[in-house]
């Protein structure tokens, strides 16, 4: 569980950080004010080894894929990762972890010939052959990724006429993460494999019990294939169970999330726009779910959200439950600094009781 | 849902809903419309009221903070004054020396304590003492002798009562003393105002 991170140079964050973190925590602010970009350093974060992760970040945003071809000008897809979109600066991203204690990762372009060499002789060694690998000339994109944690240790992202490659492979991530953007979708089969292993480990009756939340006749989730494809179908009494992601946005959203919590224990779940496609008459109960199975699997969140009714849900829901490990995270620009204010229990009663805004 | 946003580059802190609109109403009085109020409530839970407002959206924005606090403190050791000096301090405010010396810069700090700072009390002493001389005073103190004479539960707050029994000798008696000054039943060009006054200005004269 991430107690602590910095964060510099990354998108709009210049020097940016945020402490004394819960196992809930969510992040409020205006617009471009860099919430969503806090998940996504977190996303690199909890990946530690692997720059190919920084593909995915266009994804989340919404941009599927980026066009490129060698040789040609054109920005790579990691160039908006970038402070001012100022490749020399070096992006740095440090997280203070529970359990795999402070880790730093770097993020920064190669352009170097000589590191670039050298470079060009691991890719030699890596696919074991003795031909040269032509890849320096001058459409060639290096993205280093650089792990500091039980020493140093370098992966590569390179873009060159031969296609995407990593290099070296990457070690698997130290704990799961998940990322659920508001605009992005994970594909469906993901869905299906989750529930196929939160119904192995006879979670499904919870599961049910929870999304009850949003559809109180909801009897029964089952798997059942249509064109050739499993499907989460959900019972709520009518003549035939239907597709849950016919259910609407906030079914799907939720069940998205709770699958998520499920299966990273231990780990993290970041979520961009929490209360998209949710009432506010469930958003209560909704966090009371959250805070339960983030408990429950020892899985850290972190969620982004524009809604006052949010906040106060989610107050409310902490409060109720007596434990309190939630904390509201609200970003502030102040002339070209950003900076984190936190809100705990007593400063978001004092807010709420005079009124104050806190988004 | 509306929240309270900070709009104004002056901001006064004030320990109820009957302060908020008496100081709106004097104010409104000195022809002063850019000091924005907020009622934090009792002294109890000013710090992390205090608190909360200093870190809100938009406090940057506050070149001028008045603090206005009853001298009515709890404190077994310390007076009002101190004890906001306390909270000021707390919150890493600027933090004055004596009530009405401003201190800092944004925001400059100022402090008034009432009805003064030597004298214990409250608001409604302030404005008790700007009607003494209204022919109503007299019957207002006598009647209020007499009941706690013959009345062992009498209020416990005296100044509180008699600004009631004043009010209730007014024309349109059902106004407490926030409505009462919105509606003009306190002489604002009455001398005993005229450090209140000032310590209005003061907060405005750093805009």
């Amino acid at each position: 569980m991430y107690q602590s991170f910095e964060i510099s140079n990354f998108r709009c964050l210049d020097e940016f950080s945020m402490t004394d973190l819960e196992q809930v925590n969510l992040i409020a602010g205006v617009n471009n004010v860099g919430k969503t970009t806090i998940l996504e350093a977190l996303f690199l974060h909890c990946g530690a080894y692997n720059p190919q992760l920084t593909f995915k970040l266009n994804a989340f945003r919404g941009i599927e894929s980026i066009m490129y071809k060698p040789g040609q000008m054109m920005e790579k897809p990691w160039d908006s990762l970038f402070s001012e979109f100022d490749m020399s600066k070096e992006i740095k991203i440090v997280g203070d972890d529970k359990k795999t204690g402070i880790r730093t990762i770097r993020l920064k372009t190669v352009t170097d010939p000589e590191k670039l060499m050298k470079i060009s002789q691991l890719i030699e060694r890596d696919i074991n052959t003795n031909v040269e690998i032509p890849m320096f000339f001058e459409s060639t994109h290096v993205l280093e990724l650089e792990n500091e944690s039980n020493g140093l240790r370098s992966y590569y992202q390179i873009i060159d006429q031969k296609g995407i490659r990593t290099i070296p492979i990457p070690p698997p991530p130290p704990f799961p993460t998940i990322f659920q953007g508001s605009q992005y979708r994970e594909p469906l089969n993901l869905d299906v494999e989750r529930f196929s292993k939160l119904e192995l480990e006879g979670n499904l009756d919870r599961l049910i019990e929870n999304l009850q939340v949003i559809e109180p006749r909801l009897r029964d989730l089952s798997l059942i294939f249509t064109s050739g494809f499993p499907l989460i179908h959900g019972d709520i009494g009518l003549n035939r169970p239907i597709p849950l992601h016919f259910m609407g946005e906030g079914m799907v959203r939720f069940m998205t999330l709770l699958l998520a919590i499920g299966n990273s224990p231990n780990g993290v779940i970041l979520i961009d726009e929490i209360e998209n496609g949710l009432h506010h008459s469930v958003l209560q109960e909704v966090w009371k779910v959250v805070g339960n199975a983030a408990r429950e699997f020892n899985t850290q969140v972190f969620a982004t959200t524009h809604s006052l009714e949010c906040i106060v849900a989610a107050h409310n829901a902490f409060v109720e439950d007596g434990l309190y490990d939630f904390s509201l995270h609200r970003l502030e620009r102040i002339n070209k600094d950003i900076r984190a204010v936190r809100y705990d229990q007593e400063t978001l009663d004092a807010a709420f009781e005079i009124g104050l805004e806190v988004r | 849902m509306t929240k309270t946003e900070f709009t104004k580059p002056n901001l006064l802190l004030v320990e109820g809903k009957t302060d908020e609109l008496f100081f709106s109403a004097l104010n409104k009085h000195l022809g002063f419309h850019d000091i924005q109020i907020i009622d934090v409530g009792g002294t109890s839970k000013f710090q992390k009221r205090l608190e909360v407002i200093s870190v809100s959206p938009k406090f940057h924005i506050i070149k001028s903070l008045g603090i206005v606090s009853d001298n009515d403190s709890k404190h077994p050791s310390k007076t009002s004054f101190e004890c906001i000096t306390d909270y000021l301090r707390y919150v890493n405010l600027p933090t004055p020396e004596s009530p009405l010396l401003p201190k800092g810069n944004n925001p400059q700090v100022t402090v008034m304590i009432l009805p003064s700072e030597g004298e214990t009390g409250m608001l409604e002493d302030l404005c008790l003492k700007s009607v003494e001389s209204d022919p109503a005073m007299p019957c207002v103190n006598q009647y209020c002798q007499c009941l706690q004479e013959k009345c062992p539960s009498f209020p416990k707050n005296i100044s509180k009562a008699k600004v009631q029994v004043f009010l209730a000798s007014r024309k349109e008696a059902e106004k407490g003393l926030g409505i009462a000054a919105r509606d003009g039943y306190w002489p604002f060009e009455n001398a005993a105002f005229n450090e209140v006054k000032q310590f209005i200005r003061s907060i405005l004269s750093n805009d």
